[in-house]
């Protein structure tokens, strides 16, 4: 059902896998961490362009190059962008979230659940 | 026309109440294809009666009767509605089409602001914000106060949610129920029901990415509790309930359906469809033997 990813779907993955690592990667490495799913020179351009974008740092080991995330140097989008971000909720509206802004009522209700939880 | 012409629509409108519960036996993946392939059913079926009516009415008009050449009706309503049925019928039909153009149009200008998105891109914005941007290349949204509020198995959570509504083309899901809700009103609370259902799935995705389903229920109310994530409460976020639902669901055990379950879940659309045949079978019967 997966089908042929989207490439801007194939950053996410990558910068996921580096998220998981304590170590600088070299592109191998990443490609190991994702079992194989891509070709070598696929994770290489990924790589290159996230490094472009500042989300990742990298060191020279021996003749290739090792990558780590690099969130707090990451170029900033542009500002078009952001002005659709800030402006209201309605130019998000149709997108997916990671969880939507919550009512004080509702924020009230997660964290008496969560208490109840930890007890 | 006898009422039983519905008959048809009346069963796929069943089949619609039936997969509002499929998410209680099923997993969100099958529930959320059953939920939405019933609501695409019950748009199609509706749509078809309305011009099965609309025919009726409108070939009651003697000159309409003699362009299709058919028999004109000797008293109103002998095609099966009157003139006037049919004009209303006309109606509803070109207001269903007009809604859902401008639900098209909204996604399309929403989308607008965000066709630079590539892969990853961090904003700079004070609201915890991530969220996946559909199309090729298509991305994710992430804001920079998001990613400082998370610890590293919290911030991969987050990518591995918003890279499945990507990868399993959850936008195809959401605009499709919303898109039938537009059409049909009273449908909006199934489409929302498909839009958590979306969620859900790219939960449980996250969960298997990380190996674990509480990490993901701890993420989902770290995010949903930081302060700035609050809205005032005239714009009360629909979708604030389904946070809670969606972190109760991972707390609690994976269900795993039962085969009868399953079978029931896809029987359920196997009748819609039937249903749906049935609806446009009788509109060509109509059109082929006007009474």
């Amino acid at each position: 059902m997966a089908g042929r990813r989207p490439i801007g779907a194939l950053e996410n993955e990558i910068l996921g896998v580096l998220w998981n690592s304590d170590r600088p990667m070299t592109p191998s490495d990443v490609l190991a961490g994702l079992n194989g799913e891509l070709a070598y020179t696929t994770v290489m351009t990924v790589l290159g362009r996230l490094w472009n974008k500042g989300l990742v740092e990298r060191v020279r080991v021996g003749r290739a190059f090792a990558y780590t995330s690099a969130i707090s140097e990451a170029d900033l989008s542009a500002d078009r962008m952001r002005a659709a971000l800030d402006r209201s909720s309605d130019s998000l509206a149709t997108m997916s979230h990671f969880v939507a802004s919550l009512d004080p009522a509702t924020q009230e209700q997660l964290r008496a659940l969560l208490k109840k939880r930890s007890k | 026309m006898s009422w039983q012409l519905a008959i048809p629509l009346l069963i796929v409108t069943l089949a619609v109440v039936a997969a509002w519960f499929a998410p209680h036996i099923v997993g969100p993946v099958l529930a959320l294809w059953v939920l939405v392939s019933s609501m695409v059913l019950a748009t199609l079926a509706s749509m078809v009666l309305l011009l099965q009516i609309a025919a009726a009415g409108l070939s009651e008009v003697p000159f309409i009767a003699d362009v299709l050449g058919w028999c004109r009706a000797i008293y109103g309503g002998q095609h099966g509605a009157t003139p006037l049925v049919g004009v209303v019928a006309v109606i509803t039909l070109a207001a269903m089409a007009w809604r859902t153009r401008s639900y098209a149009r909204e996604v399309r200008l929403s989308r607008d602001n965000f066709t630079e998105v590539e892969g990853i891109t961090i904003v700079d914005v004070e609201r915890p914000v991530a969220f996946a941007v559909p199309g090729n290349p298509g991305g994710v949204v992430i804001s920079r106060s998001m990613l400082d509020a998370l610890d590293k198995v919290e911030r991969r959570v987050v990518l591995a949610h918003e890279n499945a509504h990507l990868r399993y083309h959850h936008h195809a899901f959401v605009h499709t129920a919303n898109s039938c809700a537009a059409a049909i009103p009273v449908l909006t609370p199934f489409a929302r029901k498909a839009v958590f259902l979306t969620e859900r799935w790219a939960d449980e995705t996250a969960a298997e990415k990380v190996g674990s389903r509480s990490a993901v229920a701890s993420a989902i109310a770290k995010v949903a509790l930081l302060p700035t994530n609050q809205a005032p409460l005239f714009a009360q976020a629909l979708s604030g309930g389904d946070v809670i639902t969606r972190y109760e669901a991972l707390e609690s055990p994976k269900r795993v359906p039962r085969r009868t379950t399953i079978l029931a879940a896809v029987s359920t659309v196997a009748i819609a469809i039937s249903a749906t045949l049935l609806q446009f079978h009788q509109l060509i019967d109509f059109a082929s033997h006007p009474r």
